[in-house]
């Protein structure tokens, strides 16, 4: 499966899906110093993010967020990767410095119906991104 | 996106590798909410800067932008921190947390901030009717758009960092008159005087806030006794809505020049169980410590609460009183039973750590956030909390 993207911040990723319907909350909803999950009721709750292709609808919560994504990056323990439907503040400002590529895509749909699991390389340039499905 | 031949230049690299950091993170923030060009800015206020919620790492990257020369390109002023610069040990603040925060303070000082430490800029900064602001920290963003008929979105606190050192934020949400328009009306008539009475204007934020959410409403029949009541009420607006501006009848500038219909906009009339409900939310602890000043009490606000307690006796329960350095410098009266903390706040310092996890507040919008961190909160009128402070303990 191939899917053509907006570019957001550019760069190659490869790694695990992790897919969710929900949007998640960085700030207090990801353990900075482990990238596990830990928002309350979240369906991917105790998973942890770190290396995967994490595709989500989009961020809630403060935007204390995107220095979250930066206290991954720095440990290692970042998303390798963002696909998101809408480019949010936390999530925009957050992958921009720290370093994450991410595409906006229209819809969750296909991926969501596919799910978590799958190996998946992201390629984000300036003129166009791309999710392939390995 | 339109860009001018400065901001390309800027985002390119040829002032330096910070600016080109910052411009973007602006550009890009611009390009996905659909902007079609940037706008400068005349001033700048940052949150965020709690060394509990950014760590070690997020320190570390405003060092390194300070020591690749980022420097603010407007006025820039920041929000409060997590302890009083003067009274760290009778807050209990830990040597290392104390450390990072100082270093913080240091970072954003090098790139040109002043450090006011205060979350109530609209107090002491020149703001103007339509500059364009890049403020973050909810309750100055929208007494900026609603009292002083200022420009700004409700920026999070990294990204008015960026906008602060490219000196611009990306023309859209409420930079454009287009959407300062209301979509909704919000008629408090019925309750007016019962509200005046009770003195519970902070509660009718609360309600504003959730009834609005991040839609643009026009608030009818309220009664403000002073400026400060309208940012006690403001602040609460902003804790369960995420609007950055409320179109107050009879105060927002905006009222006389942007054109729409009142009565096509869809109408909530509030009757008095909606305050209830908001209260009933707030009613633990019967016996905690006083906090006041979220927002950051005023000169005047702070002289008349000191002056009261005395004239009453003194406090017999602790009372905590939060305000900026400026407020608390001007002050010429003291009274021993009260304990005022400047640069800090209830919401961003270790409460817990010198005040225990059970209060009484006037604030609605420290209500909210102090009930989300797990403390037991009941939230009153100001008045009645004065009274509570100087009653015989029970």
């Amino acid at each position: 499966m191939r899917l053509e993207g907006k570019p957001v911040v550019e760069g190659r990723a490869r790694g695990e899906l992790l897919v969710t319907r929900e949007p998640l909350t960085f700030f207090g909803g990801v353990d900075p110093l482990t990238g596990v999950v830990v928002e309350h009721g979240h369906e991917l709750r105790g998973h942890r993010v770190s290396g995967r292709i994490l595709v989500l609808p989009h961020s809630r919560g403060s935007t204390v967020g995107s220095y979250t994504l930066l206290r991954l990056a720095k440990r290692g323990l970042a998303p390798a990767g963002i696909v998101a439907q809408r480019g949010d503040e936390v999530l925009v400002v957050g992958c921009i410095i720290a370093e994450i590529p991410m595409m906006l895509v229209p819809s969750l749909r296909e991926l969501c119906e596919l799910g978590s699991g799958r190996l998946a390389e992201l390629r984000v340039e300036r003129d166009g991104a791309v999710l392939e499905v390995l | 996106m339109h860009l001018t031949r400065e901001e390309e230049l800027a985002l390119e690299g040829y002032y330096g590798e910070a600016l080109s950091i910052a411009m973007r993170v602006v550009v890009k923030v611009a390009e996905v909410s659909g902007a079609e060009r940037l706008v400068p800015i005349k001033h700048a206020h940052i949150s965020g800067i709690s060394f509990r919620n950014i760590g070690e790492e997020g320190l570390e990257f405003l060092e390194s932008l300070a020591s690749k020369g980022a420097r603010f390109a407007v006025p820039t002023t920041i929000n409060p921190g997590a302890f009083d610069l003067e009274k760290r040990a009778e807050m209990n603040v830990e040597e290392d947390a104390a450390r990072g925060q100082l270093r913080i303070l240091e970072a954003l000082k090098r790139m040109g901030a002043k450090p006011t430490l205060s979350c109530t800029p609209y107090l002491y900064e020149r703001i103007s009717f339509r500059d364009h602001l890049a403020w973050s920290e909810s309750n100055a963003v929208l007494y900026a758009n609603s009292v002083v008929g200022a420009m700004t979105n409700r920026d999070g606190g990294p990204l008015a960092l960026f906008e602060a050192i490219a000196g611009r934020a990306p023309l859209s949400g409420l930079h454009l008159e287009e959407n300062r328009v209301p979509s909704l009306l919000v008629d408090f008539s019925a309750i007016r005087s019962r509200l005046l009475e009770s003195g519970l204007i902070g509660v009718a934020g609360l309600v504003t806030g959730r009834i609005a959410g991040s839609d643009v409403p026009l608030v009818c029949g309220l009664s403000f006794g002073s400026e400060d009541e309208v940012k006690l009420y403001l602040a609460a607006v902003g804790a369960t809505g995420g609007t950055g501006l409320v179109l107050l009848e009879g105060l927002s500038p905006d009222l006389k020049h942007l054109r729409f219909s009142e009565h096509e906009l869809e109408r909530f009339a509030v009757d008095w169980s909606a305050v209830e409900a908001e209260l009933e939310r707030y009613s633990g602890a019967g016996d905690g410590v006083a906090v006041v000043g979220c927002p950051h009490l005023s000169r005047r606000e702070l002289a008349e609460i000191l002056d009261w307690v005395r004239r009453h006796g003194g406090a017999k329960r602790r009372l905590i009183l939060f305000a900026s350095r400026a407020a608390v410098e001007g002050l010429e009266l003291s009274e021993p039973s009260v304990e005022v903390y400047a640069d800090t706040c209830m919401v961003v310092s270790d409460l817990p750590k010198y005040a225990g996890r059970s209060v009484v507040t006037d604030s609605g919008k420290a209500a909210f956030y102090l009930a989300s961190q797990g403390n037991a909160v009941r939230l009153v009128s100001r008045g009645e909390l004065l009274r509570y402070v100087v009653g015989e303990r029970g």
